[in-house]
């Protein structure tokens, strides 16, 4: 009984003699904190990685799929497909360009995040004892870089931001805008800044931030704070930078394919170095099922017509003529499948090929016709082409006329054989199925599986942005009126 | 075989057994029957049997009992002795359960209540808490749609917006952690609500929403162990049939009413359009499936006709001189309408005391459950839109993989392999002893420990393009606490002394393990070969966290003359939690109550008046609310957040901080005042409880919008206000008591009235009046929850349209809204007002017996009602808006057609953009349900005593048989309107038998 009593004393005195402040601390065991975080290069490294995979998320729609489109839409180049009344979202722009509206938000949203994340390697590169000096700088520059693009941004579409520099430890409410020029004048000064250190583009991993890469930037901030000499300077220090050429020759992955150049610059894996290429300045990279590409670039999705909703008006064995699907589905020599939710404009698709020869327009890079392989074999239709054979023209249904049928970008997808093994339909033998006049079907799981490297700079756009700063640099009246 | 639990009586002594009932007809537990002139005894079980032996045939057996009348009964020769006992001396003799101890009913100052489970014994009921849906007064229990699941629960009106809402849940003394459904209902004795601060103040920083207690059965029989045996068959049916899918025909013609300027022709669109297709709108499965005529009924494919619940208990209970105890198994198979909503549950418990010596006692309190949820049920969403057109099956008799070229066939999905099983075991071992030599001291301690196994494992042979995906994830929760609890309790003439002070702790312990692949070669193996995935789809993930509290507690309840009580508690909480600078919380409450019955001048005017009592009780009470890690600056680090460099380069980890340091959060508090009042009189036919509140609560956390110029959106801050308001009213009636037939009757009802007092104290605008946030439809001084939207004041038509009267973005057959500031546009700033509410208004509950001889039918009729302007729902605002509406099915509803002008909700084929594709009326949720009826029998006892039993019955329930609603939907209390992917409230009808041996 005694032996009962002290155990039971026992317990007690545990519960009671134990130290307060220490069992009440508090430990956390499944995530880092700012204390741990950033004890190693690995830990600034993990930082600027994140800082390219937000700006690759909000250039590939992951981060708000809504306000995706708006960056395309509203511009010459493309139109909303789907909405079929025209008050609909950024048609209607009195009820839509308004802050509580969720795409200027979230656009603003994403941006700061860049902004907020790159100050915190700013900050803490500045002063860490953790890190070699070199790697600060190295760090530092790139979150210098990131900021620049974010806040050029930012001044693009909203004009004077506020200004943050540092890394925000207590959240503030009382942000004021600084003036647009104030914004753009940050931007050049932390390019101007990361120059000066940046490694050049031949000599950064694929996809790193690179001196030339900021120059590039550098040049359409400079425009915009109607710096025009310095402007040309900076791309011309890009366009003269012997690591860069135009690619004027077939290169890469399908070069002996019937084709041209300006196809290759946009096929699978042809966009870093690596395949050859010397056009590219700063790449977005993505590669299918890797752990770091979790979003998918919702391009092909978005702009591929929805074709497989397309109908088409015939006759099935001498029959009445009813309404046939146009196509079986999607095959892999045609496209990825999409839901043509963004259409190219009607300048974009046909009025700005004023150059017959243009390249950009050939028969490889825009598709502007099927072959019908969805009606039955015994229809009239079967085998025919959708516009050279009159079927377009004589197409009635108000969707089969916006976003089921446009022509197809083919930049926007992958070529044949490039596709996922298992987006390929198969039958019960597991042999892949072959649509009727080439390619092999896809599943609609293709729309999901696109993921390809970007071009977020390449050096034909430092021509243009050169081109632009020419033109109002010698014509700053001329613009001036036009502006007026 | 039965009759071996019999056993006759020894030598000249004679057995006599029999039930204890209440008024009510309630068995009566712990009631003493002694023999007159006789020593020892022997106490009614929880069944109110009993059995004693007895020397003589004309004994006097005494029945006796804390709050009723002692009743004498003469054996004349019987050997079964049956009695009624009337409270006639007083219910607030009762010894209630008020956490870290007990206490008499009379002496307890705080709103606690007892919930009435025997009325709910013979419901399906998997989930103890469905036991309590609508039978306590201000206890809001919801309904579930889902096999095994828990409902949801809360105490009066909401006291936190980012807190839980649920009560602390309290069982054998101590804080329970896991999933109730765990928990075998036929374990569980009795169940306690701590509903004012006085009461719940006792666990401090955890019970602003009140506490619940449960307490499991113990042995309580008399020398012969009670066996019962209890079962029931249930047979359930979806509660209503308008929300089923439609068919093949239905599909067209929802087509047509999608594409009314297609579909229709002539001015007032009444006219069908001859050149109307349908094949031009529907996709080519669907337009072979038109030429071939299929119509597939996927909602029958992939649901039970007749879904069963089966539930069998077995209990066997007893107490000798040194030690009681309480063994029971019970098993549980519930099947849902959907394919593979099912539930089972294996449960087992073991509650045993034993007396070491005079002084101390030991004991163990202990259940093993398994849990088994595993079975993929397919999505409910892909059996409403699938069109009826779609074959489901090739002409080889193989199921067809994407029968919409999208989505995965519904009959594939649900054959995927899983395993989803919870397993928890939980055990309180406690010492009892009486410190020797200081009358009236105890000291007990409970150890506390809660382990809950998880395992989910899967394996989806259609996953990632039909390669395969498959996961396995263990998490383990390991709950430990320890309580001391010093008691004393001891009683000076007119002085009743009971001071209690608890020291403990409790830690708290996750970890978790989980990995996943995909793309498998061969996957024969399934979710036990995941290392045979492809290499890049190989991954793995862990968590882990843990929580300290550590707590005092002191409270003294004094009493005086029977008459005059008080109560102060006073409880230090601390928790790891909390920030370094506000760390410990601490929660005072004071009570007092007044037993005016006992007052002398009483005795002169009432004598019809059995009992009056007044409680008052003021008090602190805490919502954590802050949870761990949460004052923390932390980062998310993970390869989604990261990067990779080249083609084929390797992936590497990204990091950004999600979460700001937040010194500064601490915990909830709510204060409440509660004014109660206890009465009965004519001879206790007619008694009830009536208490009034006012519960205000500070330092509320919000997450409050930042400028995202600092990274991120949202802080949480501590600084709104709440107040609640409320009355809560419990009547029990016994109308007819006679000696074959009695009525009893009861009713409940609550009202609680939230407003938001403060939420940021940010008076931007100047008016002197603190701003409302409209953008989180928060308003100050109104309830939180508030309808604030367009107000709906007809519906454009036809003839509108070609009037050319409807405004841009309007078409016919949309919502006309009313334009508050004229000026001919409608905004989200200008256009809204407050239209309603969605809290209830009150909710009643009503609850009748009827007895006849041994025929006894229980009707309980619940209801929850919004009054004028609230319990607003709106049950269309997930209804497809007209681009998903183009070639998906859907169920018919009232939308408008130019045929259906009048129709509640608008066209399909278009909505306003700028007041959005949700936007729809907003309907109340008002029901009145008939959610119980059951009808009983008992054996009569001669009967069953020749059969060796002590009791034995048969009953029928019927749940949900009937809903009175206005609402679109399954059903207005789970709220689930015109959603596809929602849970149907099933109806039932059970048979069951009880016997105890």
């Amino acid at each position: 009984m005694q032996k009962i009593i002290i155990v039971l004393i026992g317990i007690a005195i545990l519960g009671i003699s134990c130290n307060r402040d220490r069992f009440l601390e508090e430990e956390p065991l499944d995530f880092y904190t700012p204390d741990n975080a950033f004890n190693n290069v690995a830990g600034y490294q993990a930082s600027i990685n994140y800082l390219h995979n937000q700006m690759r998320s909000i250039l590939f729609g992951g981060y708000h799929l809504e306000s995706y489109f708006p960056l395309r839409y509203a511009t010459d180049f493309a139109v909303n497909a789907t909405d079929y009344s025209p008050p609909a979202k950024l048609n209607d722009y009195k009820n839509t360009m308004v802050p509580t509206f969720i795409v200027p938000e979230k656009i603003w949203q994403g941006l700061y995040l860049i902004v907020s994340n790159a100050n915190v390697v700013i900050t803490r590169s500045r002063t860490s004892t953790a890190i070699p000096e070199a790697d600060r700088i190295k760090f530092r520059t790139q979150a210098l870089f990131f900021r620049a693009w974010a806040y050029n941004f930012l001044a693009n579409l909203y004009g004077g931001v506020p200004l943050v520099l540092e890394e925000t430890v207590t959240p503030r409410k009382d942000y004021t805008r600084a003036t647009r020029d104030e914004v753009y004048m940050q931007c050049k000064n932390d390019l101007t800044e990361a120059i000066t250190t940046l490694g050049n583009v031949d000599a950064v991993e694929a996809g790193a931030v690179n001196k030339q890469a900021a120059q590039h930037l550098l040049t359409e901030v400079l425009i915009s704070l109607k710096d025009y000499d310095g402007a040309i300077t900076a791309a011309s220090s890009v366009i003269s930078y012997p690591g860069l050429s135009l690619m004027k020759t077939r290169f890469g992955r399908h070069a002996t394919r019937p084709g041209d150049v300006y196809k290759d610059l946009f096929e699978l894996n042809n966009q870093n170095r690596t395949s050859g290429n010397t056009e590219g300045i700063f790449i977005i990279q993505a590669d299918y099922q890797n752990a770091a590409t979790i979003t998918r670039d919702v391009i092909q999705w978005a702009i591929i017509p929805q074709l497989a909703s397309l109908r088409v008006s015939t006759s099935v064995g001498g029959k009445a003529p009813t309404s046939q699907p146009a196509i079986k589905g999607f095959n892999d020599k045609l496209a990825g499948r999409g839901v043509g939710w963004m259409r190219p404009s009607i300048f974009f698709l046909y009025e700005v090929w004023d150059d017959a020869n243009d390249m950009r327009n050939s028969e490889y890079n825009i598709v502007r016709d099927i072959r019908l392989d969805g009606p039955p074999a015994n229809s009239d239709a079967y085998g025919k082409y959708y516009v050279a054979d009159g079927y377009k023209a004589k197409s009635t249904g108000f969707a089969d006329t916006t976003r089921n049928w446009f022509p197809i970008l083919k930049k926007a997808t992958l070529s044949e054989g490039d596709f996922p093994q298992e987006v390929l339909e198969k039958n019960a033998a597991g042999n892949p199925v072959m649509a009727p006049f080439g390619g092999i079907m896809l599943l609609n799981s293709s729309g999901d599986v696109y993921q390809k490297d970007v071009y977020l700079m390449r050096l034909a756009e430092t021509y243009l942005l050169r081109a632009e700063a020419y033109i109002k640099k010698e014509t700053p009246q001329r613009l001036q009126m036009m502006s007026m | 075989m039965l009759s071996t639990f019999y056993v006759e009586g020894q030598g000249q002594t004679k057995r006599i057994t029999g039930t204890v009932t209440d008024n009510n007809g309630t068995a009566l537990a712990g009631i003493s029957v002694t023999v007159k002139g006789a020593p020892g005894g022997t106490t009614t079980d929880n069944k109110g049997n009993y059995s004693i032996d007895v020397a003589s045939a004309e004994a006097v057996l005494v029945f006796s009992g804390v709050g009723f009348s002692t009743i004498e009964e003469t054996l004349s020769g019987r050997e079964s002795v049956s009695v009624t006992l009337t409270g006639q001396a007083s219910d607030l003799e009762e010894v209630v359960v008020i956490g870290y101890g007990t206490a008499q009913k009379k002496d307890v100052t705080g709103a606690v209540s007892r919930a009435n489970l025997k009325a709910f014994k013979e419901s399906p009921n998997t989930n103890i808490l469905q036991s309590l849906q609508g039978s306590v007064a201000g206890l809001n229990v919801g309904a579930v749609n889902r096999a095994g699941a828990t409902p949801s629960i809360s105490i009066r009106g909401r006291v936190s917006l980012s807190g839980t809402s649920a009560p602390l849940i309290v069982l054998d003394g101590i804080i329970y952690r896991g999933n109730l459904s765990d928990i075998n209902p036929a374990d569980i004795a009795t169940v306690d609500i701590l509903k004012d601060a006085s009461a719940a103040a006792i666990y401090g920083s955890q019970a602003s929403n009140g506490v619940l207690l449960l307490t499991t059965k113990t042995g309580t029989a008399g020398k012969r162990p009670t066996v019962s045996l209890n079962t029931s068959l249930t047979f359930q049916k979806i509660g209503n049939d308008d929300m089923l899918p439609l068919d093949a025909e239905g599909y067209l013609r929802l087509r047509a009413d999608r594409f009314l300027t297609q579909s229709r022709t002539g001015d007032d669109l009444l006219s069908p359009n001859p050149s109307w297709d349908v094949l031009k709108v529907v996709p080519a499965e669907v337009a072979t499936g038109i030429q071939n005529g299929t119509n597939t009924n996927w909602w029958d494919l992939l649901t039970n006709q007749t879904p069963m619940i089966q539930n069998y208990d077995v209990g066997v209970s007893g107490r000798t001189e040194q030690s009681s105890y309480y063994f029971s198994l019970g098993y549980t198979d519930q099947e849902n309408v959907v394919i593979n909503d099912t539930y089972k549950r294996y449960s087992m418990r073991l509650n045993l005391e034993s007396k070491i010596t005079d002084w101390l006692k030991m004991g163990i309190q202990s259940s093993y459950s398994i849990n088994d949820y595993s079975g993929v049920s397919p999505n409910l969403a892909n059996i409403f839109t699938l069109a009826p057109q779609m074959a489901y099956k090739d002409s080889a008799g193989e199921l067809i993989r994407l029968p919409n070229r999208a989505a995965l066939n519904p009959l594939l999905e649900v054959t995927q392999d899983n395993f989803d099983k919870r397993n928890n075991l939980f055990g309180l071992v406690y010492a009892d002893l009486n410190i020797p030599f200081v009358k009236g001291l105890n000291y007990r301690v409970n150890f506390g420990n809660n382990y809950i196994q998880e395992r989910a494992y899967n394996f989806n042979p259609f996953g990632q393009n039909f390669t395969g995906t498959a996961s396995k994830s263990n998490s383990s929760r390991y709950n430990q606490t320890l309580d001391n609890i010093l008691n004393y309790k001891r009683s000076f003439g007119d002085h009743d002394i009971n001071a209690t002070f608890v020291y403990g702790y409790e830690i708290n312990k996750f970890d978790s393990t989980g990995a996943s692949a995909a793309g498998f070669d061969n996957p024969a193996l399934g979710y036990n070969g995941l290392e045979f995935g492809s290499a890049v789809l190989q991954k793995v993930g862990s968590a882990a966290w843990k929580e300290t509290s550590l707590y005092q507690m002191y409270r003294l309840i004094y009493g005086f003359k029977d008459r005059y009580v008080f109560t102060g508690t006073l409880r230090n909480d601390g928790f790891s939690g909390f920030a370094p600078d506000n760390k410990i919380a601490s929660f005072p409450s004071a009570a007092f109550a007044w037993n005016i019955r006992k007052e002398s001048f009483m005795d002169d005017h009432l004598t019809a008046l059995d009992e009056l009592r007044l409680r008052l009780s003021y008090g602190a009470n805490g919502n954590r609310t802050v949870g761990r890690y949460q004052t923390l600056s932390t980062l998310t680090t993970s390869f989604n957040n990261g990067y990779l460099y080249g083609d084929g380069g390797l992936a590497q980890q990204g990091q950004n901080i999600t979460q700001l340091s937040n010194k500064s959060l601490r915990w909830e508090t709510t204060r409440t005042f509660n004014v109660g009042v206890d009465f009965a009189f004519l001879k206790h036919r007619i008694s009830g409880e009536l208490n009034l509140y006012s519960a205000n609560t500070s330092d509320l956390l919000y997450t409050v919008n930042i400028p995202s110029v600092n990274g991120l959106t949202t802080i949480p801050m501590n600084i709104g206000k709440l107040s609640n308001k409320g009355i809560e009213l419990a009547l029990n009636a016994d109308p007819v008591q006679g000696e074959n037939f009695n009525w009893s009757t009861s009713v409940n009802f609550s009202l609680n009235r939230n407003k938001v007092v403060s939420i940021l104290g940010i008076d931007a605008n100047g008016d002197g009046k603190e701003d409302d946030l409209i953008a989180s439809k928060i308003f100050m001084n109104e309830p939180f929850g508030v309808v604030y939207d367009y107000n709906i004041i007809g519906m454009w038509q036809v003839a509108d349209y070609r009037a050319n009267i409807i405004p841009a973005g309007f078409t016919y057959g949309t919502y006309k809204v009313e334009d508050m500031n004229g000026d001919n546009a409608f905004t989200a700033g200008a256009d809204r007002k407050i239209l309603g509410y969605t809290d209830p208004s009150y909710r009643i509950s009503w609850l009748n017996t009827v007895r006849y001889k041994n025929f006894e039918l229980k009707a309980f009729i619940n209801s929850i009602q919004g009054g004028k302007k609230y319990y607003y729902g709106q049950p269309a605002a997930t209804v497809p808006n007209p681009d998903n509406m183009q070639t998906n099915n859907f169920f018919d509803f009232d939308y408008w057609t130019p045929e259906n002008p009048n129709a509640r909700y608008r066209q399909l084929g278009f909505y306003t953009t700028s007041i959005g594709q949700e936007f729809s009326p907003y309907i109340q949720r008002n029901f009145i349900r008939l959610q119980d009826l059951t009808m009983s029998y008992d054996l009569p006892q001669t009967i069953a005593k020749k059969a060796g039993m002590k009791r034995a019955r048969l009953f029928l329930n019927g749940k949900n048989l009937f809903t009175l609603t206005d609402w679109d939907g399954w059903d207005p209390e789970t709220g689930t309107g015109l959603a596809t992917g929602a849970y149907p409230l099933m109806k039932s009808y059970s048979v069951g038998l009880s016997f105890d041996f």
